[in-house]
């Protein structure tokens, strides 16, 4: 039920995403809905909830709208892994936590993105406009952040969100 | 958390990554045929994406659609600004259409009758009201007019000055009761006193030929000239229309109702002429 949800929410994203965000960008940035996510589950749920929704929601975007199959899987898996440490570590109150994890995982997810541009060669944005973006798509999506997060947070009241999955010890 | 998971975790995350770096080498060349596991993959999703894309464009189409209906909105109103600046210039190019003819008329009027007239003059000025007795001319004594010169159009009389500015002057038109102009019927000779009817308060706008001979044949239809007895209009101008002819029992003459050759509620563009002995109008 857990996986059907998260699944179900990640679709409606791209949806989202690709279809109404395409009508509120700044200077052709969009609010990265998908990190806003990521980013909640990781913060509420951990590892591997965190990694798993990031690898979900990076394939799906790169099924539908990559020009190859991992980089976007990459990119989120990553933020949703390294956000999902923090988990039990450090008080997560509804706003401020959020909101501060969105530049890290901001700057992951656009060195990453660097590091593509550099080794594939392929003729995308320099740096200096991949810091412009980089500025936009934070703002954006720290505005966006405490709406989703405290959607995640109402979703995970409900019981069946709460059952724990461990990878299983060898 | 347990030491050997946190370990595992970040070894099945490091593999992970690697499996994902070699998978975006693999498909970022361009490959002529889908991946076998992107082609599973695909055949799994393909309704998914199916549904996906549809449901997206039918957003998008829904946003798109609201984005447009804006812009439409803008082009209609410059469109109906175009069209209102088109009209504009329509009514302008119509309104100098017939200003062209209705001088050439005058010019031909003009041209027959040269030597006695005056000035071309523009109507400037009209008593307000529907109907109206005096007009105002933009010619003055500076042009040459003066007291009593008639005023007339190629359609027939108007009037006569009755006070003269240097720029301007104010003519008495042969509707105003006051008015009072010696007319003949062009048929049978007969003459008669030609008065102003808009006093009366009913018919506005007509004349009325008064002291016609009471065995006169006057009968409607027939054409009102002026007579020149008076010598304030040239003998011949063409008045206007006998419409109806009556008789008190009382009178001992035919009073004719005439309905004026000028149309007095689109008068614009007349001539001042004077009076010269033996003159008859062509």
């Amino acid at each position: 039920m857990r996986e059907v949800v998260i699944f179900g929410i990640l679709l409606l994203n791209l949806i989202v995403q690709s279809s109404i965000f395409p009508f509120i960008e700044v200077f052709h940035v969009k609010p990265d809905s998908l990190l806003s996510l990521v980013i909640s589950f990781a913060l509420i749920a951990g590892n591997p909830t965190g990694a798993l929704v990031g690898f979900c929601g990076g394939l799906l975007q790169d099924i539908f709208f990559g020009n190859n199959l991992g980089l976007y899987t990459l990119q989120y898996m990553l933020v949703g892994y390294l956000v999902g440490l923090l988990h039990g570590k450090l008080y997560v109150d509804r706003i401020f936590m959020p909101i501060l994890a969105v530049i890290p995982a901001n700057i992951v997810k656009q060195i990453i993105m660097l590091a593509y541009n550099f080794f594939a060669r392929s003729g995308m944005p320099q740096e200096k406009i991949f810091f412009q973006v980089f500025v936009i798509e934070t703002i954006y999506t720290i505005v966006l952040m405490p709406l989703i997060f405290s959607i995640i947070i109402k979703l995970y009241n409900n019981k069946f969100m709460r059952k724990k999955r461990h990878f299983p010890k060898i | 958390m347990p030491r050997s998971y946190k370990n595992l975790s970040l070894i099945i995350v490091i593999v992970v990554i690697i499996g994902l770096i070699a998978l975006m080498v693999y498909t970022e060349t361009g490959r002529e045929k889908a991946w076998v596991v992107e082609n599973a993959l695909g055949q799994v999703l393909t309704p998914i994406q199916r549904g996906l894309y549809s449901a997206s464009s039918y957003i998008y189409n829904l946003f798109a659609g609201i984005g447009q209906r804006s812009t439409m909105k803008e082009e209609y109103e410059k469109l109906k600004e175009r069209v209102a600046e088109l009209e504009k210039e329509l009514y302008r190019l119509e309104e100098l259409e017939k200003q062209n003819e209705r001088l050439k008329e005058l010019a031909m009027f003009l041209d027959d009758n040269k030597e006695i007239v005056v000035t071309g003059a523009n109507v400037i000025g009209k008593n307000p009201g529907i109907w109206f007795n005096n007009i105002t001319i933009d010619k003055g004594s500076k042009h040459g007019v003066a007291v009593n010169m008639a005023v007339v159009t190629n359609e027939g009389l108007v009037g006569r000055v009755i006070e003269v500015a240097d720029n301007w002057s104010k003519v008495r038109t042969i509707v105003d009761g006051k008015s009072a102009v010696s007319g003949i019927i062009q048929r049978n000779r007969d003459n008669g006193l030609l008065k102003g009817n808009n006093s009366l308060g009913s018919e506005d706008g007509l004349c009325e030929m008064i002291y016609l001979p009471e065995d006169s044949n006057v009968a409607p239809g027939d054409k009102v000239l002026t007579s020149g007895l008076g010598e304030i209009f040239p003998k011949g101008i063409y008045i206007g229309e006998v419409i109806e002819v009556t008789k008190d029992k009382r009178d001992l003459y035919k009073t004719a109702i005439v309905k004026p050759g000028v149309d007095f509620q689109r008068l614009e563009e007349v001539l001042v002429i004077t009076n010269k002995d033996d003159y008859i109008m062509k």
